[in-house]
């Protein structure tokens, strides 16, 4: 009797499950799935920006935009500066973090004011892009910083001459990008190696492994999930570049070289709400980086994911979760 | 690495020499990435309390302005006076920022409460009740954790055009109830704060499910939840591409939109002004970061770490 009251009472409970999550969903269903379905239906029509043609006649075109799109040589050039200047920031950013993640948890070194290090490093991550990309157009400009090193060697002729070329203007976006996120990738790697088992470490070091090779042993293959996690994160917030680039191109003073930095998203929110309003044709864009962002994670996972070993894996981020979480004293 | 690798199979008077050199290469490293990191931040600031003079000064000859620039103090001179007035009162750029930042701090506000509450509420219907739907809808959610948001923008947009919802602030704020990320956090970490036997002993005690979740539940995941709120709050303050399309009237503005105009406006030679801005909107995002750098960077080390 007791029991079954029990089992009832539970079953009843139960059904708040539905009534705690519902929020979640209903708002989902709003304000993210019905753009989503929005965004495919529109990216088949000829739709104009709502505030253009409120009455919203448009027509079914069948795949149009999408050929339009493609032909497109403004978002071919997008479709080529945007994952550039993302690899160009990448690199760099995935080999500092590596190497001081690698320098920070070495007991040898003993690496002395690594919070201090923390706190500096991380800190361009959390500072507005929009003021960190109009920060770095003002050094390039004319009486700016960046811009008069550039006179001083010799890069540039004369200071009256503003800088002009498309690599370097993709570099400084990707140095930016680099600059901002190499100390988050960081602080990641460093609690991805802290929660190594170090017996590891010490059975290595009795059978007489160096410290390069009890890196590449033992460190690499443990950390490839964290370092898989910072590439698709990376790579996917990568394509959807904006704010820092947009703040170059943006505006009666943008650069010379704000065509050569123009990236995907920039080059929606224009088709879509400049010119021609062409909201359709925005759309069938938005779908061919949806598109291109979820092969590229899956590629990625499929290379970088050893499905033999996803147990042992497992297991080591769980030891390491656990040990970022008794780290985060509060 | 290379040198320290190649020192355990080196001879063992050379050793601490090894160690030694690496060790001054770190600090080398270290200190070099932390003027890159702080450089930028320290002209911007310099530069707002110089006059546009003493910035184009600068273009005559680079070198000595620096020994300048380093020389200006950091007290607030007749010159930061100056640019703050040019830029919020009296000159061409005349930007609304104290609005701004009423404007930025409603929206991350509304929009990180919002968001903690109910990633929150729906973490712990998945986490304790157990309905039939609740392993494929949690599936789902840790799905479209990897749909970037940018995909879905333009008709997100043009449904808040037909609503009429341009120069508001509920587009964004609102739809941080639904944040999958934050659910996926606060669900990992509530398999370790969070037990039945709490929530049983609270239903013995006779309190509502929305009690035992707001009185009892809430206060025990706290840290869980100040670390996302922190990030919630940043990621709703620095927000651009949203705004930027939706928010019209310049007293409806953000932060990050009137600092966009710092570089819009055709007569804003007032350098000194457009770094005062550059300043100005990076201010209460060092304090901020300041004082809770320590919880920051431990919700950094977490949130990594998570699948």
């Amino acid at each position: 009797m007791a029991s079954s009251f029990k089992t009832r009472a539970k079953l009843e409970k139960n059904y708040f499950g539905y009534i705690f999550i519902a929020p979640f969903f209903i708002t989902y269903l709003i304000f993210q799935l019905t753009p989503l379905i929005n965004t495919i239906r529109y990216s088949l029509t000829n739709a104009k920006a709502w505030y253009m043609d409120p009455n919203q006649n448009f027509d079914f075109v069948g795949l149009d935009q999408f050929k339009a799109v493609l032909e497109d040589k403004f978002f071919k050039e997008a479709y080529y500066n945007t994952p550039v200047m993302w690899i160009m920031g990448f690199i760099p950013q995935i080999l500092i973090a590596l190497l001081l993640a690698s320098w920070f948890t070495n007991e040898k070194i003993r690496v002395k004011g690594q919070g201090f290090f923390k706190v500096v490093f991380y800190m361009p991550n959390i500072m507005t892009a929009a003021t960190i990309g109009i920060l770095f157009l003002a050094f390039i400009r004319s009486n700016g910083f960046i811009h008069n090193i550039c006179v001083s060697i010799g890069y540039v002729k004369d200071e009256r001459y503003a800088i002009n070329s498309e690599w370097f203007g993709r570099g400084i976006v990707a140095f930016i990008n680099f600059w901002m996120w190499y100390g988050q990738t960081m602080i990641v790697l460093i609690a991805g190696i802290m929660g190594i088992n170090p017996s590891f470490f010490e059975a290595a070091s009795i059978d007489g492994a160096s410290g390069w090779q009890s890196f590449w042993k033992i460190t690499m293959p443990l950390v490839k999930p964290i370092l898989l996690y910072s590439l698709v994160t990376s790579l996917i917030g990568g394509w959807q570049m904006f704010d820092v680039p947009n703040m170059f191109a943006e505006g009666d003073n943008h650069a010379a070289f704000s065509r050569d930095v123009t990236t995907l998203v920039m080059y929606i929110k224009k088709l879509a709400y400049t010119g021609q309003f062409q909201v359709g044709k925005a759309c069938a864009a938005s779908v061919l980086l949806f598109a291109t962002t979820a092969v590229c994670s899956l590629i990625l996972f499929y290379i970088m994911g050893d499905h033999s070993e996803a147990k042992a894996k497992r297991l080591e981020k769980k030891r390491a979760k656990q040990a970022a979480m008794e780290g985060g004293d509060y | 690495m290379a040198n320290y690798g190649q020192a355990g199979q080196g001879m063992k008077g050379g050793y601490h020499a090894r160690i030694l050199a690496v060790k001054i290469l770190v600090y080398i490293v270290c200190i070099l990435l932390t003027v890159m990191a702080l450089m930028p931040f320290v002209i911007m600031v310099f530069n707002a309390s110089k006059s546009r003079f003493e910035i184009n000064a600068a273009r005559l000859d680079w070198a000595p302005d620096i020994k300048n620039s380093l020389a200006v103090s950091l007290l607030p001179s007749k010159h930061f006076i100056e640019n703050a007035k040019y830029l919020l009162k009296d000159g061409v750029l005349h930007l609304p920022f104290l609005t701004g930042f009423r404007n930025s701090f409603l929206i991350a506000a509304g929009a990180t409460l919002l968001q903690v509450y109910f990633s929150a509420l729906t973490a712990y219907g998945f986490a304790i009740y157990n309905f039939k739907l609740n392993k494929p809808l949690y599936g789902f959610i840790m799905a479209i954790q990897m749909i970037p948001s940018q995909v879905t923008i333009i008709s997100f947009i043009e449904m808040m055009y037909k609503w009429g919802l341009t120069n508001s602030f509920i587009p964004l704020i609102v739809p941080a109830i639904a944040a999958p990320s934050t659910v996926f956090f606060l669900r990992q970490y509530m398999s370790s704060a969070l037990s039945k036997e709490m929530v049983e002993a609270g239903r013995i005690d006779g309190a509502s499910e929305f009690g035992i979740f707001n009185r009892l539940v809430l206060p025990i995941l706290m840290p869980g939840i100040a670390t996302m709120a922190i990030f919630a709050m940043v990621t709703a303050w620095n927000n651009y591409l949203l705004p930027s399309i939706l928010l019209d009237d310049l007293d409806k503005q953000t932060v990050p939109q009137l600092v966009a105009k710092l570089n819009g406006n055709k007569y804003s030679t007032e350098f000194g002004a457009i770094y005062f801005g550059l300043t100005l909107s990076a201010a209460p995002l060092v304090v901020f970061y300041l004082l809770l750098s320590k919880y920051i960077i431990a919700g950094v080390a977490l949130g990594g770490v998570k699948e």
